[in-house]
């Protein structure tokens, strides 16, 4: 699931730098980190729902805490999934 | 309507006394009392401090609000800056005090609840010519340059606006997805609500399912902006979108296949706004390619650039974007004159950008601009000093980029920040001696599922080596052996006549080719230098494709 959900990071985001290898499952995905922009949240959130079936409706600090890695967003998706079937 | 606007220099007082909510912020709403409480309680500090100008920022709207009125009513005068970023920060410094959310991971205390303030104090109204709000904003020449706004300005513009759409929207409470440290978020979702009596949303909601979700079958308008209009999608919560009773849009032209789908999915007609942090509103227009003048407004050719008039500034002010002005008095935007881009309404001077690459020591030259792929971004083409390849070869590409990031990231939004670079060992200039745009955007526009990714390139007169990365997503890996992904050779070709034809401007096809020698596979993922050595007196192309494990490929095109 995790180098599943970063070669969707990349594709999605066209981060031609990159290679999965490169994304550390826990490091932040924003700023300091991978260095991604709100838009790539956005962006991402999208590419998400179209990929996982899973829709992210969550208030900014549940948000932060989704993207904040990897791993965190791996788990939200499996549990969505999860609770969503 | 505009009989519902309170005057700005007293409306704490009259706010007071309103008996709806005046804010939803942290799950709470705030009444009319609570907000004079806190502002009364805040002014008071105010006064003490001896402090003159103050920078404010926040993430939330309601603090900011609370703040921005204590503010006033003490006298000082406030700096709206466009982000919370260590050099604006710096800054702003020089002549402010910071206040608000600019520390990274602490909370402000704002206070909201305190109680000192509850005492029955009434608040001297306010002047409203000499209230100063001062906004920060780039400039094309790269200096931040402010620009003074009167709070009597501000209220101009609020009436204008009550009186083009007050009775659509009524009672709505007001939600958005723009900040509002910006002129448009400040007036549409602050300034707005506040003096025409409606509810508004202190959270800046990330996507649209959040907003459309805190709506809580309330009669709510949004306040929006292209970047999240053009990215609704069908599987968008349409429902809640048609049930609002107005959406709005400004900070940049929102694309008409967008404004088509909302209306389509949701009958809705977004009200697109026009205007700059400078001047203000200028136009809107709603479903439709050409902009209506705002009551008041005027426009006038004066040489090469068109002069505003408007009730909202002092004096007229000359735009900085091109239009054509049609003969009803309506007209179509054609862009900017200067180096100021738009990313995804943030506004960003490359000038700017560019200066600060080159206080960096690892870049000798850099040029910056605006690509538009599936979104619009930033692409540097840049060359670096003997500090800079040092530092690549230490850290690696991707890491050495991150670094320019992170240093460009003090001073600008993730956003703004390129996100393809190119390595030249000079600049391409065009036989004029200016920077080669058009080879620029070609060579950032290649298509990555027939090209490679192009990281670095090394030019002579005849003779050019370029690094290149063969990126997985090539539409021949597939094709060609399903198991086992190799780049197959006529493709190899492709790639010299491509690059051969894009660095010595040849027109005409490649007619034959000779001694081509396949040596060695290249697979996805392989870094390669292409090397071309370009003959005009024959009119021969040598190539070749190595690696560190070799030569790859070799051969000559003829023309």
């Amino acid at each position: 699931m995790e180098n599943e959900l970063k070669q969707l990071i990349i594709d999605t985001l066209a981060l031609e730098d990159m290679s999965v290898s490169d994304i550390d499952n826990h490091a932040p995905l924003f700023n300091e980190g991978l260095g991604l922009d709100s838009i790539d949240a956005l962006e991402l959130g999208l590419a998400i729902r179209k990929t996982y079936n899973v829709k992210i409706e969550a208030e900014k600090e549940e948000m932060v805490r989704i993207f904040s890695s990897i791993t965190t967003l791996a788990s939200y998706i499996e549990t969505a999934r999860t609770e969503g079937a | 309507m505009s009989d519902n606007i309170i005057p700005l220099s007293d409306c704490l007082n009259q706010i007071k006394q309103r008996r709806t909510p005046i804010a939803y912020h942290a799950g709470h709403y705030y009444t009319g009392a609570q907000f004079h409480a806190a502002v009364t309680a805040w002014t008071q500090r105010f006064k003490a401090q001896s402090t003159q100008d103050y920078a404010l920022y926040t993430e939330a709207a309601y603090p900011f609000a609370v703040l921005l009125f204590a503010l006033f009513h003490a006298g000082k005068k406030v700096w709206l800056a466009s982000n919370n970023r260590p050099t604006t920060a710096q800054q702003l410094q020089q002549h402010c005090q910071l206040i608000g959310d600019w520390a990274a991971h602490e909370q402000f205390d704002y206070r909201l609840n305190s109680v000192d303030g509850l005492r029955p104090t009434v608040l001297s109204p306010l002047n409203t010519a000499d209230t100063q709000l001062v906004i920060f904003t780039s400039g094309s020449t790269g200096v931040a340059k402010p620009v003074i706004k009167r709070l009597a300005q501000l209220q101009q513009e609020i009436i204008t606006l009550e009186k083009n759409w007050g009775k659509q929207i009524a009672n709505s409470e007001v939600l958005s997805t723009v900040s509002h440290q910006h002129i448009y978020g400040l007036l549409f979702r602050v300034l707005w609500p506040l003096f025409a009596g409606r509810c508004f949303h202190s959270q800046c909601y990330l996507n649209p399912e959040s907003l459309i979700h805190n709506t809580q079958d309330e009669t709510a308008c949004w306040v929006a902006s292209p970047a999240q209009l053009k990215r609704l999608t069908v599987d968008s919560p349409w429902k809640g979108i048609s049930k609002l009773t107005a959406i709005f849009s400004s900070g940049g032209a929102l694309p008409t296949s967008a404004a088509q789908q909302i209306l389509q999915y949701s009958n809705q007609a977004v009200i697109e706004i026009y205007g700059s942090s400078e001047t203000g509103g200028i136009a809107w227009r709603q479903q439709s390619t050409t902009w209506t003048l705002f009551n008041g407004i005027s426009l006038m050719k004066n040489a090469d650039q068109w002069q505003l008039t408007s009730p909202y500034l002092p004096e007229s002010v000359l735009l900085d974007d091109q239009l054509s002005l049609q003969t009803n008095g309506q007209f179509i935007l054609n862009g900017r004159l200067d180096r100021i881009v738009k990313i995804e309404e943030k506004r960003l001077s490359l000038t700017e950008l560019e200066q600060c690459l080159l206080a960096t020591p690892w870049l000798s030259d850099a040029f910056t601009l605006l690509i538009s792929t599936h979104r619009d971004l930033i692409a540097a083409a840049v060359v670096l000093t003997d500090a800079g390849q040092q530092q690549l070869a230490t850290l690696g590409r991707n890491h050495f980029i991150q670094q320019l990031r992170a240093t460009l990231h003090q001073r600008f939004e993730a956003v703004l920040l390129p996100k393809k670079w190119l390595f030249f060992n000079s600049l391409p200039l065009t036989t004029q001696g200016k920077i080669d745009q058009t080879l620029l955007m070609q060579l950032f526009n290649a298509d990555q599922t027939k090209l490679p990714q192009l990281q670095s390139v090394n030019s002579h007169l005849n003779n050019i080596e370029l690094g290149l990365k063969v990126p997985a997503s090539l539409i021949y890996f597939p094709n060609h052996f399903a198991s086992y992904p190799i780049l197959p050779g006529v493709v190899q070709i492709a790639w010299v006549a491509h690059f051969g034809k894009l660095f010595f401007t040849l027109d005409q096809p490649f007619l034959t080719m000779e001694v081509i020698k396949f040596a060695k596979l290249i697979h996805p993922n392989d870094e390669l230098t292409l090397t071309l050595y370009w003959k005009p007196d024959t009119g021969k192309l040598q190539f070749s494709f190595s690696s560190s494990q070799g030569t790859h490929s070799s051969g000559r095109l003829i023309l």
